[in-house]
């Protein structure tokens, strides 16, 4: 299908559900599923690769940026991570979205970049897994922009900020993380207690402010 | 709702489908790398129908060489003058058949030197009459003087000096005599003989002494005759009745080794059967009693069963190799270039990302021996070698380098242990692909025809063609493509191999070889440039086929 790319126009929004993309040509509609654009990609097909990036990289950037915190970092482990997508695009069996795989590399990418720059992740060597930490209570509920939220997250320590963010926005269990970081998992608990007591304050604070503002 | 959640759904939807924008300039620097990584895929494929047709190539141009191999090529250059002599051989016999006993002087005088010319085979002695031998037909058309009942061919031509005694031959008579048998045996003198008309020349010659007469069968259509004073005269000893005499005008037609033959030959062989039987490309071929010894010797090798792997006694001058093989790798760091900038540890990482590496080889050569008989040749041709490393590699990185502004290392700062240093396991395998065109000097020391051994020398040109994997660098502790970090992606080492061949089917060789080989092997860290070796040693089965 891909062999054909001049002829078609690409549409980048899925018009159906497991297709990605609807190619269009004088012979009608043809359907083109995430297998057919790994595919495509894995032949080197440029316009596919341009199209994922098309499709993915906003998403994947974002993450990038909720990780590292600054656009330089954050674009340096979006092309690392980019570039093992397409390199392990073969690997990809379907067990979840193409999304989530992609999002995972994005994970896996800034924690490398994170330890390997940053010497993070040291979070083992805090000793606080005996300290019951009190949670700060968040009354109401809250309504957070992006970029307010990120602002928020990167006044607390890189391990929390960490934490936070396979925690709460990717979804991963304590034991995932734990495995993950090479941490125990009450060093993950625990560490999130600080991470989630600290951010508290501070949306608190962002919204006391607010309110002295009104 | 409690607050854990309110939190948590805070954060969750503001980044539920949060999006960065993407600036051109990235998508720039990652195509920019996808392009390059394309070629490197395609790269290998020319090298791969390269390699392919090149090989058929070869095979093709063997098979054509074997075909039109010097030993072939004498077969078909003796063929048609066998052919050509047998036809010749078979219309004279028929002639002599025809022509009752009437024989013309020209008939008379070719079987004469037909005579002379086969004295070498005369010596051979026979003892079956009745087989179709051609050395008995040439005996009994070339021993009057043994045996009385043998044609006297003898003319003026073909030695002057025997006018007087042969005055029938002179007038071209052609005698004949009732069959009798005449049993010769190694330089005995005919037992019997009846002639009773005619004059027969008994021209005995020294080296005639084997050879069976058996006239008495009567299978040849004519047989000699010839009185008692003939036969007295033959027997007296007479320098000038040798068989092989002075000859003057003869000499030109004897020499030509493919016509003078034709007709002694019908003259003495009557039938059409015998005559295809009995014609000897060899003793037809060479006539005068120089030319005769070289016949003979050349018989004698035509009778040695040809060597295998060989054209005989011509030592094919090509061979065309194939080998396979595994091996073994060993890397050896020979200096380290801006060594006051690479950390300390980065020698000892490149030594275990190397450690445990084998590789893989398909090597095709083709052999050239420039001197006939020479065991000295050349060699040449290419060979596509694969480097896998397996690497399992649990490093401490304990040690913070702390630099200058010119990046030159001042220290190193310690990390202990109760600190928890960061331990990075770098676990994979990283493969490199060479192809090579080894250039070698090659001797063949032959043990017998069937067994020989071959030593090669020489320099090997090298070109990596692929580098898949990653490389740690201990300076930035960040990983790195190993195809990135090649100074040189061409090099010259030099190999040595020793091979032993077992000659397994006409020109097929199948042999073991050991192979040694040396390249050089620059590798970038960081700040530095590790100049190492590889050395490699390879176990392959090789298959030759010569021609």
């Amino acid at each position: 299908m891909w062999g054909l790319k001049n002829k078609f126009e690409f549409f980048s929004k899925p018009c159906h559900e497991n297709v990605i993309c609807c190619v269009y040509s004088s012979k009608g509609e043809l359907n083109l599923t995430e297998k057919d654009l790994i595919k495509q990609c894995k032949n080197g097909d440029s316009k596919a690769q341009r199209y994922l990036y098309d499709q993915y990289g906003p998403q994947l950037m974002g993450l990038c940026m909720r990780y590292t915190g600054l656009r330089e970092d954050a674009e340096e482990v979006f092309h690392d991570s980019l570039i093992k997508v397409y390199h392990n695009l073969d690997k990809f069996q379907g067990n979840s979205s193409l999304k989530t795989w992609i999002n995972r590399i994005g994970v896996n990418t800034a924690l490398d970049f994170l330890r390997k720059r940053k010497n993070a992740l040291l979070v083992e060597h805090i000793s606080d897994n005996s300290l019951e930490i009190k949670d700060t209570v968040l009354e109401q509920e809250v309504s957070l922009e992006a970029e307010l939220a990120m602002k928020l997250m990167h006044k607390l320590p890189l391990n929390q900020q960490i934490i936070i963010n396979l925690f709460v926005i990717d979804e991963l269990s304590h034991k995932e993380i734990a495995k993950q970081l090479s941490i125990s998992e009450e060093a993950s608990r625990s560490q999130y207690s600080r991470a989630k007591r600290s951010l508290t304050e501070l949306v608190k604070t962002k919204l006391n402010i607010n309110e002295q503002q009104r | 709702m409690n607050s854990k959640d309110n939190l948590q759904r805070a954060l969750k939807k503001a980044f539920e489908d949060h999006k960065e924008p993407l600036h051109e300039a990235q998508w720039d620097r990652l195509s920019a790398v996808l392009d390059k990584e394309k070629p490197n895929k395609k790269r290998f494929l020319p090298w791969f129908f390269f390699s392919f047709g090149a090989l058929l190539l070869a095979v093709a141009i063997g098979y054509y060489m074997g075909q039109h191999s010097p030993s072939t090529a004498m077969q078909q250059n003796n063929s048609p003058a066998v052919a050509a002599q047998s036809q010749a051989a078979t219309e004279d016999t028929f002639n002599i058949n025809n022509s009752s006993s009437t024989k013309t002087k020209t008939q008379n005088l070719s079987a004469e030197e037909t005579a002379s010319d086969n004295s070498n085979t005369l010596s051979t002695p026979n003892t079956d009459r009745t087989s179709s031998n051609n050395n008995d037909k040439l005996a009994n058309a070339t021993t009057p003087a043994n045996s009385p009942n043998t044609e006297h061919l003898q003319t003026d031509k073909i030695n002057p000096s025997n006018k007087k005694s042969d005055k029938s031959a002179a007038k071209g008579t052609f005698n004949r005599k009732k069959p009798t048998v005449s049993l010769v045996s190694k330089g005995e003198i005919p037992q019997s003989g009846t002639e009773k008309k005619g004059k027969i020349n008994f021209d005995k010659p020294k080296e005639m002494t084997g050879s069976t007469n058996d006239a008495g069968k009567g299978q040849e259509g004519a047989t000699s005759t010839g009185t008692k004073s003939d036969m007295a005269d033959a027997n007296k000893p007479n320098k000038e009745n040798s068989v092989n005499p002075p000859i003057k005008e003869t000499d030109v037609k004897t020499k030509d080794p493919i016509n003078t033959p034709t007709k002694p030959i019908a003259s003495a062989v009557p039938t059409e059967d015998t005559a295809l039987k009995t014609i000897d490309p060899v003793s037809l071929g060479n006539s005068l009693g120089k030319e005769n010894k070289d016949s003979s010797s050349e018989k004698k090798d035509k009778n040695k069963k040809t060597p295998p792997g060989g054209n005989g006694n011509i030592q094919p001058r090509f061979a065309i190799g194939f080998s396979t093989g595994l091996g073994t790798t060993n890397f050896k760091v020979n200096n380290i270039s801006n060594a006051s900038k690479v950390h300390k540890d980065a020698e000892s990482l490149f030594n275990q990302s190397n450690a445990n590496s084998k590789t893989t080889h398909l090597n095709f050569n083709l052999e050239w021996y420039p001197l006939q008989n020479s065991k000295l040749g050349f060699a040449a041709g290419f060979q596509y070698r694969s480097i896998t490393q397996n690497m399992n590699i649990n490093y401490k990185y304990n040690q913070i380098a702390f630099r200058d502004t010119t990046d030159n290392i001042l220290g190193y700062i310690f990390i202990p242990d109760s600190s928890k240093p960061i331990i990075y396991h770098v676990q994979g395998v990283n493969k490199l692909n060479y192809f090579n065109i080894p250039l070698r000097v090659m001797y063949a020391m032959p043990i017998n025809n069937k067994n020989e051994i071959l030593f090669s020398g020489g320099m090997n040109l090298s070109f990596l063609t692929k580098a898949n994997g990653e490389s740690f660098s201990v300076n930035t502790a960040e990983f790195s493509k190993l195809s990135a970090l090649y100074k040189n992606k061409v090099n010259i080492g030099w190999t040595l191999g020793v091979q032993y061949s077992y000659n397994v089917y006409r020109q097929w060789w199948l042999g073991v070889e050991t192979q040694f080989q040396q390249n050089r092997y620059n590798y970038f860290v960081d700040y530095g440039l590790i100049r190492s070796r590889i050395k490699i040693t390879n176990y392959n089965l090789a298959v030759r086929y010569k021609f």
